[in-house]
């Protein structure tokens, strides 16, 4: 079993340039909407903080 | 006051601090690195895994769901302790709310790949958090794209390959087809290739079609090994 370490500070960094790649990445792509179900406990919880219903998906 | 109620009340403290942790990544880990230092010594190491491990690795707003998926298991020792924290455990037993704040973790009684490798993050508490590898979430997404054509874990796959290191792209390499995920990754490969060279992303017909595919040819390649063997 491998561990390697990062610092939180050189992580947050280094993220414009991890951006850039992946937006790149997906460039052309729209947000998409979840297709995995998800359990009425835990799509009730997200859908009480304000989770929008795409990425909340469809419940079990 | 005992000095085992003074330790969790100065971590209720800092757990309801690092609740108001702006960014989303650093804010769940410090949250999971505070269950950490009650779990650990249980022999319990908490692994932040699914989508905020994806969330952390990419960086996407459109990944985002607030849920937090660690692999750990929870003995009643452990859930004392965490409802010592503040944390609320659900009926269906699996899923814990943090009070007053919209942190939802799940702990499903699940295991990681024995071979499974993690990122173990230094943060500015001076604690640290563990978190499921690139490539090992990226096998994750490949695996569920190649079930179920879903957009989102093809998305996901794309945003992840896109940034591995070389040594990454090794590991993955050595351990895709152990895990029956190469059909997939040349597949997601080759659209990550397409679109580099100005062909139009596919659409939701198409990436059912890849994955069905790959299925069929990770099938066939497993059934010549049986045969093989």
């Amino acid at each position: 079993m491998k561990t390697k370490t990062i610092d939180i500070e050189q992580w947050q960094r280094e993220a414009p340039e991890r951006r850039a790649k992946i937006d790149r990445a997906l460039a052309g792509f729209k947000p998409p909407r979840r297709e995995k179900p998800r359990s009425v406990f835990e799509a009730e919880f997200l859908r009480r903080i304000g989770t929008p219903e795409r990425l909340i998906g469809p419940s079990e | 006051m005992s000095t085992e109620s003074l330790d969790i009340e100065t971590l209720r403290t800092e757990i309801a601090h690092a609740a108001q942790i702006e960014d989303l990544a650093e804010r769940t880990l410090e949250i999971v690195a505070i269950i950490a230092s009650v779990s650990a010594p249980m022999g319990i190491h908490p692994v932040v895994v699914g989508g905020m491990a994806v969330y952390f690795w990419t960086e996407r707003d459109e990944f985002i769901t607030h849920d937090v998926d660690v692999v750990m298991p929870v003995p009643n020792s452990l859930a004392v302790k965490l409802a010592e924290l503040g944390f609320l455990r659900a009926p269906d037993g699996r899923h814990w709310t943090l009070e007053g704040t919209d942190i939802l973790l799940e702990a499903p009684s699940t295991y990681l790949d024995s071979d499974a490798e993690f990122l173990e993050v230094k943060l500015r508490s001076g604690r640290k958090a563990k978190i499921l590898s690139r490539v090992d979430i990226l096998m994750d997404r490949l695996d569920e794209f190649q079930a179920t054509g879903h957009e989102t874990p093809a998305q996901q796959a794309l945003a992840l390959l896109a940034d591995l290191s070389a040594d990454e792209v090794v590991d993955i390499d050595l351990r895709a087809t152990r895990r029956g995920v190469v059909a997939i990754l040349n597949a997601v490969r080759r659209i990550a290739a397409d679109m580099a060279t100005g062909s139009p992303r596919p659409d939701s017909g198409e990436l059912h079609a890849i994955a069905r595919a790959a299925l069929r040819d990770d099938y066939s390649s497993r059934s010549h090994e049986d045969k093989d063997d």
